[in-house]
């Protein structure tokens, strides 16, 4: 399963450790009212769905699909942690930039393991591919978000906007919500 | 004379034999573990860092424990969180014996890593274990003296650089002297086999 309707951020932080699909851009409100009041629960999911791939001023489908994606916590203090998520594209898209309010400076990094030496570089440029899950994981490509202000609790929510790039070098913005996960729960 | 060389080929066969590991050995032999042992007898390094309290610290403080290490920096996204929260399960799995052990976390990034934030950063893990440092000036000199590759990559702004750093936990016995290197992907069931062997 993909996606699921857009849940309040008051029910995520309710099982925040538990990692929960969710579509990179939010769902008109009203329109989630009306079908749920017509038809309960199961047409209410499904409106959900559509209103993640038609969401309000995307005049095409949604190309970039995310999901999963959480943050880990920090201590006060820490200046830094990783963001994790998985994403789809529907079309040749590259990921050229992340920007969070919370973090002046997002970057894409690859951390690789080798040699009994974990070293972390700096990625422009993300290609992602037509129909492709990239899995932006523990381990790998990460999202940096470093000179944090504030500590991260676990069950927070973290707003974060994906810059998406298309083959006519076109750039569209994907906000999504990301559940702060506990600094030492298990790798998912 | 091709009969005597057949003898020979065959003394040698069993003598080969007889030296496969896992064949039981004979009692008083030193013991097998899962980890890499230390063959130098000239690597065993000491150090004096200090806790987030400002006490210094050296080996010598955990006489009669075993000295679980490693080092890392809490910006790491998940290398070192793993690395900590693989030593708190072995400290689970260890039960009785893991008040014998003692896990220090030696930070690469003593700038960022304030005493503040390496104490709740250590303590979220498990509440026995100990953050340490030193100072920028001298990280590197510690680096080189446990043989551990450490490099720090400029960002773009004075915040913003990376620690590449060796992922290895050094286990010292409860005599202090460094015993075992303990690669990232060990389960904590094999860590806790190799420090029950070294407490015995
Ligand atoms: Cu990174």
């Amino acid at each position: 399963m993909m996606m699921q309707r857009h849940r309040e951020p008051e029910a995520r932080q309710e099982d925040a450790d538990k990692p929960r699909p969710e579509c990179a851009k939010a769902p008109k409100r009203d329109t989630r009212k009306h079908f749920a009041l017509l038809a309960g629960p199961l047409v209410f999911l499904f409106a959900g769905l559509l209103a993640c791939f038609f969401a309000p001023g995307s005049a095409q489908a949604q190309q970039l699909v995310v999901t999963e994606a959480w943050v880990r916590a920090t201590v006060s203090g820490q200046t830094a942690t990783g963001a994790f998520m998985k994403l789809t594209a529907q079309a040749p898209l590259a990921l050229v930039a992340v920007r969070s309010a919370i973090s002046p400076r997002a970057e894409l990094h690859e951390m690789r393991h080798e040699n009994d030496v974990m070293t972390m570089r700096r990625v422009e440029r993300l290609p992602l591919k037509r129909s492709e899950t990239t899995l932006l994981a523990p381990g790998g490509l990460h999202i940096m978000l470093m000179e944090l202000a504030a500590p991260l609790r676990a069950g927070d929510v973290v707003e974060l906007t994906l810059v998406v790039e298309d083959e006519n070098a076109r750039r569209t913005e994907y906000p999504l919500r990301a559940t702060v996960r506990a600094l030492d729960a298990p790798q998912p | 004379m091709k009969h005597a060389f057949l003898c020979l080929c065959f003394l040698l066969l069993t003598a080969c034999e007889a030296q496969t590991p896992g064949v039981s050995r004979p009692a008083g032999e030193k013991p097998l573990f899962l980890g890499t042992e230390v063959t130098d007898p000239a690597f065993s390094p000491d150090f004096r860092l200090k806790d987030a309290e400002g006490r210094t610290h050296a080996l010598a403080d955990w006489h009669g424990k075993v000295v679980m290490l490693f080092f890392g920096y809490a910006s790491c996204p998940d290398i070192c969180p793993t690395t900590l929260f693989r030593a708190a399960q072995v400290m689970k799995l260890l039960g009785d014996d893991a008040k014998r052990v003692q896990t220090l976390f030696v930070t690469l990034d003593p700038m960022r890593d304030t005493p503040d934030v390496l104490r709740e950063y250590t303590r979220i893990f498990h509440p026995d274990f100990l953050g340490l440092y030193t100072t920028q000036e001298e990280t590197p000199r510690l680096a080189r003296a446990f043989r551990l590759f450490f490099r720090i990559n400029p960002g773009e702004t004075p915040q913003s650089y990376t620690v590449d750093h060796g992922v290895n936990t050094y286990l010292y016995d409860p005599g202090g002297k460094l015993r075992l290197l303990i690669p990232h992907e060990s389960p904590p069931e094999a860590l806790a086999t190799d420090i029950r062997t070294l407490l015995r």
